[in-house]
């Protein structure tokens, strides 16, 4: 005797039926849902994706920028302090006026500037 | 006849279910215990990287604060210096307004408060992270995706909550949902009370496999978030070191300046003045970008951390 058999002879031809039937819809909607989940997974996949690239982004830009700025910064100390010891108001003005523009102007607004760019759908970019 | 080969029948079935869901298990487990442990060493990494920069930004912090000490002995030079009964125009060419500037310089520096570098922000992020304490694998069976007990719940809530968990959890982590749930409730009534066990040990099999799925996938979000807030970070300390150099540069030149100056001076009275209003300037917090609503990551100005990534979820 096949096993659907002894189902039918168990529970009636009824109960077999109602058990195909059952099955079918479970796996219709199991269907269903999985189609959903799959669509949560593609979101969480492509919001990793973002996440790595704005990491690479950061990681690319700021250390070059930072660089020239502490180079042009450098330059400036080195006048700074020649001017302390020589007593020079002109140098002095100049040295400190170069500090100040340069560390006044926070580069992190760039940060900023890159992240609404990147939440526009419209935005561009080439890397 | 048909239940004694149904009994038969649930026993075989029920000896290669119970083998392969329990190979299913380990290896679930096994999965779900490497990806853990390599999260683990990166949040750590991690942390230790903003512990780092929060020394830093307090290190900036009590230098700016050791600054103004040098700013109050360049206040009091420049006052018994007579600064503002001098006539610096004649010598240096200065203007009204610079003048009036100056005066204005000098009355700041009697103002500035020991507040302008709010580690706040930072503060808030390493907060963040001491949740992190309280992230332990909840793998308990019978919770919600939220982690509360069904038995806690009552009413509509336990209903939705146990049917989802009969559907392998919810749909965010994983499971089939509360349809999927339904529907197999639907089924069970109708399933032989033999094959019951297995069925049920294979749908947590199952149900355990997602979950496993899940949570790596939740650590896969959680890495991506903690790799870009440590890019950030970095830049941020690149700033910090950057302000803190310009801080200690111009305070030296200050008290190189303080050392040598002479009130009867003219010339180096007004050195003073340049080197200290530059020095205030620095310590001040208006930098460019403070107008701005939303900060994000800044210092010269307060110190904002950009959010700590969520906690991971674990297996449910």
């Amino acid at each position: 005797m096949t096993t659907v058999g002894s189902f039918a002879a168990f529970f009636g031809k009824q109960g077999a039926f109602k058990i195909i039937e059952e099955a079918v819809d479970y796996l219709k909607t199991r269907e269903a849902e999985a189609t959903k989940r799959e669509y949560i997974r593609a979101k969480r996949d492509a919001l990793v994706t973002a996440l790595n690239h704005e990491r690479d982004f950061v990681f690319a830009y700021f250390p070059a920028r930072f660089a020239e700025r502490r180079e042009s910064l450098q330059q400036f100390y080195d006048v700074l302090h020649a001017a302390v010891e020589n007593s020079n108001s002109d140098q002095l003005q100049v040295a400190l006026e170069g500090i100040l523009g340069i560390i006044k102007d926070n580069p992190l607004k760039d940060l900023r500037e890159f992240r609404r760019e990147w939440e526009d759908p419209n935005s561009e970019f080439i890397l | 006849m048909p239940i004694p080969f149904l009994i038969w029948a649930a026993a075989a079935i029920g000896l290669g279910g119970s083998a392969f869901n329990f190979r299913k298990f380990k290896r679930d487990r096994d999965r779900y215990n490497a990806r853990r442990k390599r999260y683990e060493r990166c949040r750590e990494r991690y942390r230790k990287f903003v512990e780092s920069v929060q020394t830093e930004v307090d290190d900036l912090h009590k230098q700016r604060v050791a600054a103004q000490e040098t700013l109050r002995e360049a206040a009091e030079f420049l006052v018994r210096a007579k600064v503002k009964d001098r006539e610096f125009d004649a010598d240096f060419k200065i203007t009204p307004e610079q003048f009036e500037e100056l005066k204005g310089v000098l009355d700041d520096l009697r103002n500035l408060s020991a507040d302008f570098l709010g580690t706040a922000g930072i503060g808030a992020g390493a907060g963040i992270l001491g949740k992190s304490a309280a992230l332990a694998l909840v793998s308990a069976l019978g919770s919600t995706s939220t982690g509360t007990a069904i038995g806690g719940l009552t009413g509509a809530a336990a209903r939705s909550a146990t049917l989802a968990w009969l559907g392998g959890g919810s749909l965010a982590s994983g499971g089939g949902g509360m349809a999927a749930g339904a529907a197999m409730l639907a089924n069970i009534t109708f399933i032989p009370l033999a094959i019951l066990p297995v069925a049920v040990f294979t749908w947590k099999a199952y149900k355990q496999g997602k979950r496993v799925d899940d949570a790596i996938e939740e650590m896969d979000v959680d890495q991506a978030k903690m790799g870009r807030h440590k890019a950030e970070l970095s830049a941020l300390l690149e700033r910090v070191r950057e302000v803190s150099k310009g801080v200690r540069e111009v305070e030296k030149a200050l008290k190189d300046l303080l050392e040598v100056s002479s009130i009867e001076v003219v010339k180096d009275v007004y050195l003073v003045w340049l080197a200290a209003k530059a020095l205030a300037e620095l310590l001040d917090d208006k930098s460019d970008s403070s107008d701005d609503e939303d900060p994000g990551p800044s210092t010269g100005g307060g110190v904002t951390s950009p959010k700590s990534p969520n906690v991971p979820i674990a297996p449910r």
